[in-house]
């Protein structure tokens, strides 16, 4: 056989990755045209909305909470561990809180003399605290080797500095000589923290005009999260030692603080969206929002206070207007504090304008708005509230009550050929009798909800429940329909037909519940309205019956996918391949008829000419056994030396034959 | 019509007696492959190609065959001596086995 003799994958393969090339090269072109038309427009959609995300950004939405901060650091005044007595203490400092005596904890404390941040923590705990009689002189050493040592970082020396400044030691450095050092290293590590560093020291040496001229720098290489957030690398340390050190150096050059308004906010809800659970963190937060809060103008948070809804009864909500720990914010008189207006969510009807909060007396940063004039219509308002130059957009509700008159149950044919058989019932009674229906009739439910007022109103959540009511029936056994509403009316029509399959052909009695409810409604309605006898037909099941499939076999794993190859085509029947490859090889016969005709002079081949020829032959069977056992390496193994037989002999051959040629002539 | 069948004896004749030997056992051999060729391509459209890649692999050494031995014939050809300044025909005939050597390689691991 010529052909046929297997079939491989790899050929179809080769035929098809012209194909695959001229896909792969539309896929392209596909690609670069969504770039060059998609990608700007992208980009203009992003900037569209970072814009909008600033615009929102411009009043906090929560603040520090400093009850819980002051909570965590009484916690860890009562720790063993240096550095944890540290922050407690520097926490308590920060909130003006008077320090208890820590002296005989903070001498007891764990602590290793050699290691120079333990020396840091230690020591200046006991300034914080006024204990500096139990500094003996034996914490002295590891601070001055540190800043005779060649390669101290900048971490190092900061503690080594203020850890020799709390024992009073005053300064070492030599200002202008200390800063070139301090250059140097920052040279070699220009990270966010360093600079930090190198701002407390200058704070400490006075070189704060250094400082100045490198702090807005320093605040542009502030990492972005989700466009809303700044904070350094390095987390909160780096933040809060950053904010403080400019903050207060700033202060003291008595310069206006080089943050913007922007970063104000970004670094305030970075701030005020971390939670902490270590003194650690709590001193942190609490150093870096006091930057914040001390500036001017300090970003402000407002929120609502207490309950976020009015209802008849109380007709005010409270707001809470501060700065970010929680103090009155500086400078803004009571008048200034106006809801500007509000807008009823569900029809964007405005419904309140201008109209000035009153400060509670006792409580300054506490803003009482009357919602009196709105209260009429239940449902969400926004409310845009102003003060000062801030305005933040806070919902409401308005909390209403509604009421469900009376309900109309109808059973009737689902041709509608027969006028229905209805039954008028009031809240809260039940049906007086059980009702019957059969799968070719339907059942429809008609009432109305009405607010205190008796009018007319639509309610977020209007379902029916049908259940059935056997024991022994599944809890699971339930559905549910939406009533929808209708010129101030819900219906609901049920089709015993066709609500069979829901209840699993389970004819019997069936419990109808009404439920009515939204999220600005008082007293959501469950009404019990009675029992309905289903009759589902020739397809129902007893009721009881476990649920016949469904919902069980949804929840298996699919079967595998399993790769399949191309089946094989059906191939020729035997006896035709074997004809036609005798046909094939038909030709070779004429072609040894031609040439037996023709004649050729036949020499008795010299010996090399008999190598050269077996090496061909060789070579051919060699590709024979190829085709039929071999693979392409072991072929090319085998073919390599007598390709190179078969070239050798081969050239001899014919040159000689040449050369004969050239001589005869 | 009458021309043509006084022209093909007379075509008939020329070659007996003008071609070369040489040249005449390469023309059976081109023959050779074509009748092959034809015979092949009769198959596939008569009984499929199933296994397409045996049926081309067949088919593309036929072919490439064939012209592998119509370049050996123009280089043998004495009339294209010019042609061919330098180049012998022995040398065209080694040229004509490499070139089959690795055809064949190349169709026998295609054929599967």
């Amino acid at each position: 056989m010529i052909w046929g003799s297997g079939y491989s994958d790899t050929a179809t393969i080769r035929v098809f990755y012209i194909y695959i090339y001229i896909k792969l090269f539309l896929n392209l072109l596909i690609k670069l045209y969504f770039c060059l038309i998609w990608f700007p427009l992208s980009v203009l959609c992003l900037l569209f909305l970072s814009s909008v995300a600033l615009s929102e950004a411009n009043v906090l939405q929560s603040t520090v909470n400093i009850k819980k901060l002051q909570g965590i650091l009484e916690e860890g005044l009562k720790s063993k561990d240096v550095s944890t007595l540290y922050f407690a203490i520097k926490g308590f400092k920060l909130l003006n809180a008077t320090i208890p005596d820590v002296c005989e904890d903070l001498k007891n404390a764990k602590y290793d003399l050699t290691n120079i941040e333990h020396v840091f923590y230690f020591t200046n705990a006991a300034a914080l605290s006024n204990c500096r009689n139990i500094l003996k002189p034996d914490v002295l050493p590891t601070p001055t080797q540190t800043l005779d040592k060649k390669d101290a970082t900048l971490q190092e020396l900061y503690y080594a500095v203020f850890a020799l400044k709390a024992m009073g030691k005053g300064t070492i450095y030599d200002k202008e000589d200390g800063l070139k050092n301090l250059i140097q290293l920052l040279k070699k590590d220009d990270s966010p923290a360093n600079y930090g560093y190198v701002f407390a020291l200058c704070e400490h040496m006075g070189c704060g005009a250094w400082t100045s001229s490198h702090a807005e720098g320093v605040l542009l290489a502030a990492d972005e999260s989700d466009s809303r957030a700044l904070h350094f690398e390095g987390g909160l340390p780096v933040t809060a030692l950053l904010l403080g050190t400019i903050s207060r150096t700033y202060k003291s050059l008595k310069k206006p603080s080089p943050l913007n308004e922007e970063q104000r906010y970004k670094f305030a809800n970075y701030i005020t969206g971390r939670s902490v659970s270590t003194p650690r963190g709590a001193a942190l937060l609490l150093e870096a929002a006091n930057a914040l809060a001390n500036d001017e103008p300090s970003p402000i948070s407002i929120t609502i206070k207490g309950k976020k809804y009015v209802t008849s009864e109380s007709d005010s909500v409270e707001f809470s207007i501060t700065d970010i720990i929680g103090r009155p914010v500086r400078g803004l008189k009571p008048e200034e504090v106006i809801a500007q207006s509000a807008t009823r969510l569900a029809d964007d009807v405005v419904v309140l304008s201008k109209q000035p909060l009153t400060q509670k007396p006792n409580d300054p940063t506490t803003y009482v708005l009357n919602l009196s004039k709105i209260k009429a219509q239940y449902g969400l308002y926004k409310i845009s509230l102003s003060a000062g130059s801030k305005t933040a957009n806070i919902n409401v509700a308005v909390l209403g009550e509604i009421q469900v008159g009376s309900l109309e149950v109808g059973i009737g044919d689902v041709d509608g050929t027969t006028s229905p058989k209805i039954t008028t019932i009031t809240y809260p009674n039940k049906l007086s009798e059980t009702l019957q229906a059969d799968h070719l009739q339907k059942l429809s439910l008609k009432f109305s909800v009405r607010d205190k007022f008796n009018k007319p109103v639509s309610v977020q959540q209007a379902f029916v429940r049908v259940a059935p009511v056997a024991a022994g029936a599944p809890d699971s056994l339930e559905a549910i329909y939406v009533a929808e509403p209708s010129a101030n009316t819900y219906r609901v029509e049920l089709n015993v037909g066709a609500i069979a399959k829901h209840l699993n052909y389970a004819s019997g009695a069936h419990s109808l519940t009404l439920y009515l409810g939204d999220s600005a409604v008082s007293n959501p309605i469950a009404w019990e309205l009675g029992e309905v006898i289903f009759n589902f037909g020739r397809d129902a099941n007893a009721v009881g019956l476990p649920v016949r499939g469904s919902v069980a076999s949804v929840r298996v794993p699919l079967p595998e996918i399993s790769h399949q190859f191309r089946a094989a085509e059906a191939r020729p029947a035997r006896a035709v391949s074997d004809v036609c490859a005798c046909a094939c090889a038909a030709p070779l016969l004429l072609l040894l008829a031609l040439w037996a005709r023709l004649r050729p002079r036949l020499a008795t081949p010299p010996p090399s000419a008999l190598l050269f020829h077996l090496a061909l032959a060789g070579s051919l069977g060699l590709y024979v056994m190829f085709w039929l056992r071999l693979t392409m390496f072991e072929t090319l193994r085998y073919l390599a030396p007598l390709a190179l037989l078969t070239f050798l002999s081969g050239h001899r051959l014919l040159r000689r034959l040449a050369q004969d040629k050239a001589q005869a002539r | 019509m009458s021309s043509l069948t006084s022209v093909v004896p007379k075509l008939y004749q020329e070659y007996i007696t003008k071609t070369p030997k040489k040249l005449k056992i390469i023309d059976a051999y081109l023959l050779y492959v074509f009748l092959t060729a034809v015979i092949q391509f009769v198959y596939c459209c008569l009984v499929g190609t199933f296994p397409f890649n045996s049926f081309l692999s067949g088919f593309i050494s036929t072919v490439s065959s064939f012209v592998l031995g119509v370049c050996l014939r123009l280089q043998v050809n004495p009339e294209n001596k010019n042609e061919f300044q330098g180049l012998s025909a022995e040398r065209g005939f080694a040229d004509f086995i490499f070139a089959h050597l690795v055809l064949h390689l190349v169709v026998i691991n295609f054929i599967g």
